[in-house]
């Protein structure tokens, strides 16, 4: 099948799974983004230092030397979950991180280190194109100064904004609306208040073989959830907008949200994710 | 009835020292403005301020004794005390037994689970409290 190149670079968070799921899609639907940044964010411990950032680098390396791998990120558990939670989709997606060939999916595959959005760099590499649309998969908070520059990235977010904004938004969905819910809009400097492209929701899949679980491992189910789960339909809703304009981007029409109106959400207790995670069984 | 223990514990608490309010229309002050609820009768206008309050708790882990009306940033940045922290605590419970609304039940565990700063606590009998809505749901 021959592909159709789309002007798009996504910006791939190496450690996040729904980069593996939105390449997937695309890949499987035809679709080829014009570019891959594939990032390893280093975001995650709130360092700032360059000291700390050294630490944090060594650290690995050093795991690295003396075991011969890398260090463990995803063990056996939780990939049987994975399993379980794709059940109901078309395909599964092979969420082995590590073993992803990202040439697969784009002729321009880019590795990069980088802080987070804040880093320098990363935001000089990502201002060299602005006329292009981005991506977004994970790697936090996206500076005003980006936006300043008119960069347009891409986010789809779980919850239809304005009414589900913030984290949790798969749960928080459900508690609100019912079903899960997902919407599609540029990004911009505040959180999901940016320009609605699309929305779409989707009734909730229930998974009764998971139930003997819930007692004791209902925080691997619900990390498993976000993983392999939630992906599915981001990437799904994904596709949907691009179809719409069968691939050109530069067509996508955007409307405004009302300021001030609708809910943020906060992330979710763990006894509060214990309860919502009972919509699953 | 768990309001009336809610009740209960808010008459326990020490009444508040007068505060000079100045007659300042632009002021909100945390103290009076949780003193000034009363339980189950809340307005419409009262639970957005206390959404308000529990997203501060959310995001910043702090809550300071006056705040700006309109733009609601901290106009005083003393932290607010213990028994402020109670009262807030109990309203908390309250709005969430009025509206049934999982946003502040989220607030209240994350509260409970004191990991919001080291200078408040959750009293144990108001833990007890809390515990019992809990085992309602």
């Amino acid at each position: 099948m021959n592909k159709k190149d789309i002007n798009l670079i996504v910006i791939a968070d190496r450690n996040c799974t729904t980069s593996m799921f939105y390449l997937e899609y695309l890949h499987r639907y035809g679709y080829r983004p014009w570019k891959i940044y594939v990032c390893n964010f280093l975001y995650r411990p709130s360092l700032s230092s360059r000291k700390e950032k050294l630490v944090y680098l060594l650290s690995h390396k050093l795991y690295k030397k003396m075991t011969g791998k890398s260090p463990p990120s995803r063990n056996e558990f939780q990939f049987e979950l994975y399993d379980e939670l794709q059940s109901s989709f078309d395909f599964k997606a092979n969420l082995d991180l590590a073993a992803v060939n990202y040439n697969l999916y784009s002729d321009s595959v880019e590795t990069i280190t980088a802080w987070n959005y804040k880093d320098p760099d990363f935001q000089k590499l990502l201002l060299k194109d602005t006329t292009t649309h981005y991506l977004y998969t994970n790697g936090g908070i996206i500076p005003q100064e980006l936006f300043d520059q008119k960069i347009k990235i891409l986010h789809v977010h779980p919850g239809i904004v304005p009414g589900v904004k913030g984290s949790d938004g798969l749960l928080w969905s459900l508690i609100e609306r019912g079903k899960i819910g997902y919407s599609c809009f540029y990004m911009n400097a505040g959180i999901d208040t940016g320009d609605v492209i699309h929305q779409e929701e989707f009734k909730n899949n229930k998974f009764p073989n998971l139930r003997p679980l819930y007692n004791n491992y209902s925080q691997e189910v619900y990390a498993a959830l976000l993983a392999s789960y939630d992906p599915h339909f981001r990437a799904r809703v994904l596709i949907n907008v691009i179809n719409k304009v069968s691939g050109n981007l530069s067509l996508l029409k955007a409307h405004k949200q009302e300021v001030g109106v609708g809910r943020e959400f906060f992330s979710m207790h763990p006894l509060l994710v214990k309860k919502c995670l009972l919509n699953f069984f | 009835m768990l309001i009336d223990k809610i009740q209960r514990y808010l008459d326990l608490l020490a009444p508040s020292e007068n505060v000079n309010e100045n007659g300042d229309c632009t002021l909100l002050r945390t103290q009076s403005f949780f003193e000034s609820l009363h339980l189950t009768q809340y307005s419409k206008e009262q639970i957005k301020y206390i959404e308000i309050f529990a997203k501060k708790i959310e995001v910043s882990k702090k809550i300071f004794i006056a705040y700006d009306i309109q733009s609601f940033s901290p106009r005083d940045e003393t932290q607010i005390n213990n028994t402020v922290f109670c009262r807030m605590f109990c309203h908390l419970m309250g709005v969430y037994v009025y509206t049934k609304d999982y946003k502040f039940l989220n607030t209240l565990l994350k509260m409970s689970s004191n990991i919001l700063t080291t200078s408040w606590y959750t009293p144990l009998s108001l833990k007890l409290i809390f515990e019992e809505l809990i085992e309602d749901e």
